[in-house]
């Protein structure tokens, strides 16, 4: 088990704006790799980042990044970066300034802080751009400044609120391969997003949010196995699908079988996929059918997301 | 219990980075002073400062020759009304409200607070540093203008103008003059400071101080000590005699010495601020109601 | 057959006329303003002193209470046109307060959250835009002014004996054209500068600042120069000028303070050019962002 000093911990935390529920009685505990904070608009995401980075404060419950709290601004911003949702800049600053400054708020000497900027500018594609003016950005380039300014001081944490919007697919493509790179280093990379796909490819684990609950927190497998109830989908690609779907519905927990439009293939819904996989062993032992491929349909985020908080895929 | 806790004072002491803390409040007076001085929207406050400079000057102008020493005494008055009823009243005061509600009000409206909360920095050291840089701006331009209103005001007299001011109470006049300057500019930089972390329209809370300034005269002396025009009328180097619509900014009081008014007014504007870094620290990045 | 021919149903139902329709701005600015907690409050306050003064109406008319409180004023209690100078020249200071309050929320939210080419885009022109916007300020700051004036006059009307009304019936043109002249100032000032600078804690530090700099420069322009013109440039100074003519009260207030004062016509004209000034500019300002760029 990893040790809190080394996990990011939410216990209970709730947090209320007046009447109006932020999140509620959030709890569980993070450990290095990517985690992704799915969930509609509006579900919780960035009240839960901006719990967990201080910048408000929690009604109920405690929070603890590597061991500190937020009540430790000057150790805990050392191991935190967060690449906010606010598209905003300090006015006239430069993209280089954007960086520059605050790494010397973090007391870097002005050579080491230069050259800390430099590397981040690297690290985010902006080194061409970093004397013009943050205004005069596109909204892809003030997102990769963003970034820049988060990983600049080599954080432990690193928190990413919609870290892939306004982003081209290059872009995308390579911000998602730096966080996995960041990942790899042994850093806690947290994501929140909408649009499931993109997480869906890079998370380590998810923690999906619906109207400021956690509705589920684990990998996508565990989550999986969570929400037993929920039938699962297989696709059986064999040679006679008529007979294997017969078989099927010989099964209490198979609780629909489809054959696919050119009759190649079965799409199985049950509601116990180990029991299911044993079964279909059995059959192909038999020699009744030949089966080609053997694949769980919805076994990403997007089906469990549509089950735990009955919303489409894709962007909400 | 008294060793404990000097002890403690001392380890607590001992404890804190203080070089960080110096060069935090550096860099945070760096970007403030960038932020506020050397920016087209603060030129109003320039015109606050400079306006009555302007009105000597046209003054000067139209008035070419040396005018006569049997004046300068009613230069003075006229000198001492500029500074008080003018810059104190209504220049620095103004100033101070935009200039130090905007440091955190002004952050919270252009929505970029956030990234001074999400450095290593203490919040209370966000405070200081933001303190300081408003004081050492609104110090710059009105002690700036006010020494250019001294010059005109005495230079016209010629070799009798400079005499009062070398030979006379001229430089001891400045120097108060200069003094009630500054305490100003602390004094209403941070109840302004504290106003715009309390209210999320410091301005309406700021008129009421306005009018608080304004009947602080009339009201007990406990609560004379909580305006800073107050302490200002004990260090004008000038009385002023109570005449025609000003009047009513002119109230005698009991006097006070001047080493007591000073220590008074920043005993007050330590308060405040003491107060603010509380408050400070109750702030919380919504950005939704602005 | 597009597909929207099917599904699309235009509005067959009354409209609001013409003439009227800037009141929906009103109606609904009024609605946002009733939300606001602080408001009331300052709402509520500007109207506390009218208290006072039907208080004092009532004692004045009333000589067993006066007997039973024992109450002696030198001179008796009198309502004449100083009473009601006082309470308008108070009642006004506080309906400026409540503009401050009011006036930026108005136009600035519109602006910042770039509600104006939305209003624009419907059967509204820029002119009923201005006009449901200063509708707003002119039916909230009379009801601070000139209705409690009009409401203290008639509660006198009917206490007094025979004849008061009458000899003083007068008194009702400058208790409500002299209303009329500050509100159209204030509201027009304090338009024109929340069209100006946008955000709405700016606006109001924008609108003490036009009031109260320009009136202290007068001041000071007036000590250095030994002149009484830079009283032009104090607008409460002008409109004070302005109420005492209006309540005939030259000799006693004027006379007393002994000192030069700026002719009435200047008052007028500088009030009037100020009101044209902010007229032009909220006009420009608003026309400048009716279209979305970018």
């Amino acid at each position: 088990m990893t040790s809190p000093n080394r996990q990011i911990v939410f216990d209970s935390v709730s947090k209320f704006y007046g009447e109006v529920l932020g999140v509620n009685r959030v709890s569980f505990a993070l450990d290095p790799g990517i985690t992704s904070l799915v969930g509609p608009n509006g579900s919780g995401k960035t009240t839960l980042l901006n719990l967990l980075t201080g910048l408000i404060k929690p009604t109920r419950g405690s929070i603890h990044v590597l061991g500190l709290t937020t009540g430790q601004p000057v150790e805990l911003f050392r191991q935190v970066g967060y690449c906010t949702q606010f598209d905003s800049f300090p006015p006239g600053s430069t993209g280089y300034d954007f960086i520059f400054w605050p790494l010397r708020l973090h007391g870097f000497g002005r050579e080491q802080a230069a050259r800390l900027t430099d590397e981040a500018l690297e690290r985010a594609g902006m080194t061409q751009v970093a004397r013009r003016k943050v205004a005069g950005y596109s909204k892809g380039m003030r997102q990769r400044i963003r970034l820049a300014q988060a990983i600049a001081h080599h954080p432990s944490v690193l928190v990413l609120d919609e870290p892939l919007n306004g982003l081209d697919p290059i872009a995308r493509a390579e911000a998602i391969a730096l966080f996995g790179a960041l990942a790899v280093q042994g850093m806690h990379v947290i994501i929140s997003s909408h649009i499931l796909e993109e997480v869906d490819r890079i998370s380590d684990r998810v923690v999906l949010m619906s109207s400021g609950y956690v509705v589920a927190e684990g990998q996508i497998r565990e989550v999986r196995q969570e929400v037993r109830d929920h039938p699962m989908q297989i696709l059986v690609r064999c040679s006679n699908a008529a007979r294997l779907a017969s078989a099927a519905f010989e099964l209490n927990h198979v609780v629909e079988a489809k054959i696919v439009n050119d009759g190649r293939g079965v799409l199985i819904r049950t509601r116990d996929a180990e029991q299911f996989y044993l079964r279909l062993n059995k059959i192909v032992c038999s020699g009744l059918i030949e089966v080609e491929a053997v694949a769980p349909a919805d076994d990403d985020v997007d089906s469990i997301y549509q089950y735990l908080i009955g919303c489409n895929g894709g962007p909400i | 219990m008294n060793a404990r806790l000097i002890t403690r004072a001392k380890e607590w002491t001992q404890e804190q980075p203080w070089e960080l803390y110096a060069t935090q409040i550096f860099v945070l007076m760096r970007n403030e002073i960038r932020r506020n001085l050397f920016a087209r929207r603060r030129l109003w406050v320039y015109l606050l400062a400079a306006i009555p400079v302007v009105i000597l000057l046209v003054q000067r102008a139209f008035a070419r020759n040396t005018a006569e020493p049997f004046y300068i005494e009613s230069a003075t008055r006229v000198l001492a009304r500029i500074v008080h009823l003018y810059y104190v009243r209504l220049g620095i005061f103004f100033a101070c409200m935009g200039i130090f509600t905007w440091l955190f009000r002004g952050e919270v409206v252009e929505r970029t607070l956030h990234y001074q909360f999400l450095v290593p920095v203490r919040r209370e050291v966000l405070v200081i540093g933001k303190f300081l840089a408003g004081t050492l701006i609104s110090i710059f331009l009105f002690e700036s203008a006010v020494l250019a209103c001294f010059y005109l005001t005495y230079d016209r007299f010629g070799a009798a103008g400079w005499s009062y001011i070398f030979d006379g109470p001229g430089l001891h006049q400045l120097g108060a003059y200069l003094l009630v300057t500054a305490l100003t500019c602390i004094g209403y930089g941070s109840v302004f400071l504290a106003l715009s972390l309390l209210f999320k329209n410091p301005i309406v809370p700021g008129l009421v101080l306005m009018g608080w300034e304004t009947i602080a005269p009339i009201l007990p002396a406990w609560a004379q000590r909580l305006s800073v025009t107050s302490y200002m009328r004990h260090l004008c180097p000038v009385e002023l005699p109570v005449e025609g619509p000003l009047a009513i900014f002119t109230v005698v009081a009991e006097p006070v010495a001047p080493v007591l008014a000073i220590l008074g007014l920043l005993c007050l504007s330590v308060a405040v601020l003491v107060l603010s870094c509380f408050l400070i620290d109750r702030i919380e990045i919504t950005y939704t109601a602005e | 057959m597009a597909v929207y021919k099917r599904r699309y149903r235009p509005y067959h139902g009354p409209l609001t006329p013409e003439r009227s329709r800037f009141l929906v701005l009103t109606r609904y600015a009024f609605a946002g303003l009733f939300r606001s907690r602080v408001f009331v409050l300052l709402f509520v306050l500007a109207l506390v002193p009218t208290l006072f003064f039907a208080a004092y109406i009532f004692l004045a008319n009333n000589s067993a209470v006066q007997q039973f409180l024992q109450f002696h004023v030198a001179g008796g209690f009198a309502v004449e046109n100083k009473f009601f100078f006082t309470l308008t020249m108070i009642q006004t200071q506080l309906a400026f307060l409540l503009n401050c309050w009011v006036c930026p929320t108005l136009v600035a939210g519109d602006l910042v959250n770039g509600a104006l080419p939305l209003f624009l885009s419907r059967p509204f022109s820029r002119p009923e835009y201005v006009l449901g916007k200063c509708a707003v300020i002119a039916l909230l700051l009379s009801v601070v002014t000139w209705v409690p004036g009009l409401i203290l006059f008639s509660l006198q009307a009917g206490l007094a004996e025979g004849g008061w009304t009458w000899s003083h019936l007068w008194m009702v043109v400058p208790i409500v054209c002299c209303s009329a002249v500050w509100i159209s100032m204030l509201s027009l000032i304090s338009l024109a500068v929340s069209a100006w600078v946008k955000l709405r804690i700016v606006a109001t530090g924008v609108i003490f600042c036009a009031f109260l700099v320009p009136a202290g420069l007068g001041a000071i322009f007036n000590t250095i120069l030994g002149t009484y013109w830079g009283s032009l440039l104090n607008f409460s100074e002008l409109f004070r000028l302005i109420l005492v003519k209006g309540f005939r009260l030259e000799s006693e207030l004027v006379g007393r303070a002994g000192l030069p004062q700026v002719p009435l016509f200047a008052a007028w004209i500088m009030m009037i050019l100020v009101c044209v000034l902010s007229l032009y500019i909220l006009d420009a300002r608003l026309q400048a962002r009716e279209v979305v760029r970018g």
